[in-house]
């Protein structure tokens, strides 16, 4: 999250020394409500009906009307639905969230599966997932790639907690 | 005049287990990064930056981070002399044979390298985010007239058990190279970053191929020997981001 201070250390605007990466051409982004994004890095083709405060937004990214991002990042084609609050989350690629949804909220407690990577208040989201609606996730919360929603057993998932995939995954790259 | 004499080859091979469940379907390379990027990127960028324009990455078959470097090359290498070709495993008729290690990666496209006749190769990881002109490398690589130059950087002694640790006198030159000692004797880590004679390195990589008891990794076997048989090899500090 350095990379949105006013002046990072690590500065990706740098003209001398530049970052290329491959371009396709995109869509301009959409933004329907003024003063509603907020120290925040935004790519292409994103259209933002909600808020959007301290994150990172990259390419083809949905935010539905009244939702707010905080201090999170939220990766390529990631569509997220009305009326959600997302807090300190990762979110992966290619994600579906649901309407309602409340992730990075209660107790600050580490994860038991992994506690090594997932102990700073941080919930994760991987990549292909459906999170259903009316779900509220804890904080350090690891959800694996290609969950889908009946791999959700309550629409409660307390802080520290992991929905693991048990089966093999395709490898996407 | 400089493309000529160097080539850079990438080691884009990491899965990235740290990352937990966002390199779970991605190798670690292609995840992204700040916005637009993905983190192979920023090697690419030095590479081009630095004036390299021939790049090798080594990588297993990454459908993501093979379709990415198809169309980083289209969008930024549109000038003669400079390509990023993706070097799979070497599948011959009757093995079906993987990568074993960081060297024996390198020593599987020896043919590729040999092609463009290169006085040195950049070995580079395809996992890293910073910004390193690796002219400025070269340039004392030269100066030194080392065998090989490793770059490195200053950690806490906390951190070093976890690393690969030099330990050099004032000049420069390397005494021992101690891959993630249990008690480090001094603070300067390797960044995963060679510059190697060529030719050299090709006879240590012809040579660690032959040993079965080798884990054909630059860090575990080919500095090691190299430094067993009183090669020049050099420090580079770098500090910067």
């Amino acid at each position: 999250m350095d990379l949105i201070k006013m002046m990072p250390e690590f500065n990706l605007f740098d003209t001398k020394w530049k970052i290329h990466t491959a371009n396709p051409v995109q869509h301009v982004h959409y933004i329907f409500l003024e003063n509603n994004i907020r120290k925040s890095i935004v790519a292409e083709e994103t259209i933002i009906y909600g808020g959007v405060y301290n994150s990172i937004i990259f390419p083809e990214v949905h935010i539905g009307e009244n939702s707010v991002i905080e201090d999170s990042i939220i990766m390529t084609g990631t569509k997220i639905g009305k009326n959600c609050v997302i807090k300190r989350c990762i979110i992966g690629e290619k994600n579906y969230v649901g309407d309602n949804v409340n992730m990075g909220i209660g107790r600050d407690d580490a994860n038991k599966i992994k506690p090594q990577i997932y102990n700073s208040g941080i919930t994760v989201v991987g990549n292909h997932c459906i999170i259903p609606d009316d779900v509220m996730i804890g904080k350090n919360v690891a959800i694996d790639s290609e969950i889908c929603p009946s791999d959700f057993k309550t629409s409660f998932i307390p802080s520290g907690e992991s929905i693991l995939k048990k089966t093999a995954k395709i490898s996407y790259g | 005049m400089r493309e000529k004499t160097i080539i850079a080859l990438l080691l884009a091979g990491g899965q990235g287990s740290r990352l937990g469940v966002l390199t779970k379907s991605v190798a670690k390379p292609a995840l992204l990064y700040g916005g637009k990027y993905r983190i192979i990127d920023f090697s690419l960028s030095n590479c081009i930056n630095s004036g390299i324009g021939r790049i090798g990455v080594l990588t297993k078959y990454h459908p993501l981070l093979n379709a990415h470097i198809g169309a980083w090359n289209l969008c930024n290498m549109n000038r003669k002399n400079e390509s990023v070709d993706i070097l799979s495993p070497n599948v011959k008729k009757d093995s079906n044979e993987n990568y074993k290690g960081t060297a024996n990666a390198v020593y599987q496209n020896i043919n590729y390298i040999d092609m463009h006749s290169p006085r040195y190769v950049i070995i580079l990881s395809g996992d890293h985010v910073y910004k390193m002109d690796y002219s400025l490398m070269l340039d004392f690589h030269i100066r030194s007239k080392a065998d090989a130059t490793i770059s490195v950087t200053n950690i806490s002694y906390n951190e070093a058990s976890r690393y690969g640790i030099i330990n050099c006198c004032d000049n420069g030159k390397i005494l021992e190279f101690e891959e993630k000692p249990a008690n480090p004797k001094s603070n300067l880590a390797s960044m995963g970053i060679y510059i190697f004679n060529w030719d050299l390195l090709k006879y240590f990589l012809q040579d660690d191929n032959y040993n079965r008891f080798s884990e054909y990794d630059f860090g575990r076997n080919i500095i090691p020997t190299m430094l067993s048989n009183n090669c020049k090899i050099c420090a580079y500090k770098f500090n910067v981001y």
